[in-house]
């Protein structure tokens, strides 16, 4: 049967629902020498900051059964390099690009933003609300509603472009995060960043990280993802682009039967950068068994047990 | 834009040890041995064991392009590499390569010093062919921790290499650092060093080669994410001009120029 994996995304047109996560990919230039980015359906940059980040010290990556604990802490040449640099070798890759942008303080998102919304090239910008590894900020955006909504406010003041909030699984209810970004106008929502976690080393019994505390990914954080990214889908109205855990085709349609729009892809990358090629056919391959034409058919069709199964 | 492939299955000849903490892992593959150049890494992904998400990063210690052989030394330090060592011959293995940046080769005979610390001998073994057969004259000073850590002198001697093993306590050849003996191999002419070590081995050494003006390149190692560039997890300082920026040992290196690096303790 005939199948097409095309999306939108918030007024992004997709050739298909796999993305790139951001930090887990570079800003395109990295992957670009192994294939055409346009097999993705959208790329997502590392986290860009308004000035140049040195990040944290090493090691900043360990890791844990089936998932990494990293602490990179957003080394970044800056938005004007990337503008510079990368910018114009994503733009020739003909594929849908999404900037990610961090700061340390609330003034200074805005200002990134209204950077990017003056170039040619870019399909949304991706607000990093949910960054564990950096030193004030980072997460502790992102898990408060008010916050993170005033955020999201700001940045889509200081641009046309669609504004998607990342949200982070670091919180108690994430869904009034998802609301309050929603109700700032946030045109879609990524979820999950990576989740806090410690690893020591018993030998020389020191922190396996230098930064202590990291984020972890990977498929151990996979079921984290489904369910959150179950809870936003009933909660909200706008998109979803889900992360976590994802290695296989068959994970992405675990997250598109949850609720997601979009998948993003990111700690697989590293085990394989063309991952996006077996990604891609397995969710092919599953929609010509289950004979539907388009993912779009079962965005949050989970079969649940019956009303009142889930408390 | 020329796409490049990184993408390799190699399959096991032999994967033995070498000494109490080293094996030996000979495999055969078509493309990389020819293509890789000493210095350079492969990144190994562990088989049969899905939770072990990172591949590992192995320099490729000789490559044999005529046989479709190369060698990489591994020591066993942790989960992945103890899973390698069940590896038996006419087994698959997945790898990525060539990566990073390797040795600068002399064009012509050149006199040269390898200085090696443990498994950081395992890279100087493609500079000392390439030596060997460039008709370049060598000087290799090994350093171990103890008599059953010694490895390759073989290798060396095959190459008419000036060898000194080195152990710290003496168990096997001279007794102490190969720091300790570095000033001693200075009685011959050497117009340049290839150094692979700790971290702190690196450190005792760069200043006495800094000082003696010998042009010197060296092989760090570093955890890493993926081996490519696009993690950012196993980077160090380098110095770029009168500033500081954060080099990716993957990419920039695995080989850096000494003058060109800032040399940190690890944990």
């Amino acid at each position: 049967m005939k199948t097409d994996l095309t999306t939108d995304l918030c007024g992004i047109r997709m050739v298909n629902p796999i993305v790139t996560a951001s930090g887990t990919s570079g800003y395109g230039p990295e992957l670009a020498r192994f294939y055409d980015l346009k097999a993705f359906g959208a790329f997502t940059v590392k986290s860009l900051t308004l000035e140049k980040r040195a990040g944290n010290p090493t090691p900043r990556i360990a890791e844990c059964a089936s998932g990494i604990l990293n602490s990179i802490g957003i080394q970044s040449e800056g938005v004007r390099h990337f503008i510079a640099h990368d910018l114009p070798v994503l733009r020739r890759q003909e594929v849908p690009v999404i900037v990610s942008i961090a700061a340390l303080t609330v003034d200074e998102f805005p200002k990134i933003a209204a950077i990017l919304d003056a170039q040619q090239g870019i399909s949304a910008i991706e607000v990093n609300i949910s960054c564990p590894n950096l030193e004030a900020g980072g997460c502790s955006f992102g898990s408060d509603p008010e916050v993170s909504g005033r955020i999201v406010r700001r940045v889509k003041s200081a641009t046309r472009l669609p504004v998607i909030a990342k949200l982070t699984p670091n919180v108690s209810d994430i869904t009034l995060i998802a609301r309050s970004v929603e109700a700032a106008g946030a045109d879609a929502v990524t979820l999950i960043n990576t989740i806090g976690g410690m690893a020591i080393d018993i030998e020389t019994q020191k922190p396996k990280l230098a930064n202590v505390f990291g984020g972890l990914s990977g498929p151990a954080i996979k079921p984290v993802g489904i369910k959150m990214v179950w809870q936003v889908y009933h909660a909200v109205n706008i998109p979803i682009i889900g992360v976590g855990g994802v290695m296989t085709g068959e994970d992405a349609v675990e997250y598109i039967l949850a609720g997601a729009t979009a998948v993003g892809i990111g700690t697989v990358l590293f085990q394989d950068p063309w991952a996006i090629f077996d990604i891609l056919g397995a969710m092919r391959r599953y929609l010509e068994r289950k004979g539907v034409g388009r993912f779009d058919d079962l965005r949050g069709k989970v079969k649940l047990p019956g009303p009142g199964a889930i408390r | 834009m020329e796409r490049i492939d990184l993408r390799h299955s190699a399959v096991v000849v032999s994967n033995d040890p070498i000494c109490a903490d080293h094996h030996l892992l000979v495999l055969r593959e078509d493309t990389l041995p020819r293509v890789v150049r000493p210095g350079q890494f492969v990144n190994i992904r562990i088989h049969n064991r899905a939770e072990l998400l990172l591949r590992r990063p192995f320099s490729v210690a000789l490559a044999k392009p005529e046989a479709s052989l190369m060698e990489i030394v591994y020591r066993v330090v942790g989960k992945g590499t103890a899973a390698m060592t069940a590896l038996r011959p006419g087994e698959g293995v997945d790898l990525l390569g060539p990566l990073g940046k390797g040795f600068t080769l002399p064009k012509d005979s050149a006199a040269c010093l390898l200085v090696g610390g443990g498994c950081g001998v395992a890279p100087l073994w493609g500079v000392a062919d390439h030596l060997h057969r460039t008709g370049g004259k060598m000087t290799a000073l090994l350093g171990f921790q103890t008599a059953d850590k010694v490895f390759g002198q073989a290798l060396f001697d095959s190459y008419h290499a000036r060898l000194i093993v080195t152990t710290d306590d003496g168990s096997y050849g001279l007794k102490g650092f190969v720091s300790d003996h570095l000033e001693n191999v200075f009685d011959v002419r050497i117009d340049r060093a290839y150094v692979c070590g700790p971290v702190p081995m690196l450190k005792a050494v760069a200043p006495v080669l800094k000082k003696a003006k010998i042009p010197c390149e060296v092989s760090l190692e570093a955890r890493m994410g993926c081996g490519f560039g696009v993690c950012l997890s196993c980077v160090v300082p380098g110095k770029i001009g009168d500033t500081i920026e954060k080099q990716r040992v993957c990419v920039e290196g695995p080989v850096f120029d000494l003058k060109d690096i800032v040399l940190e303790d690890e944990d």
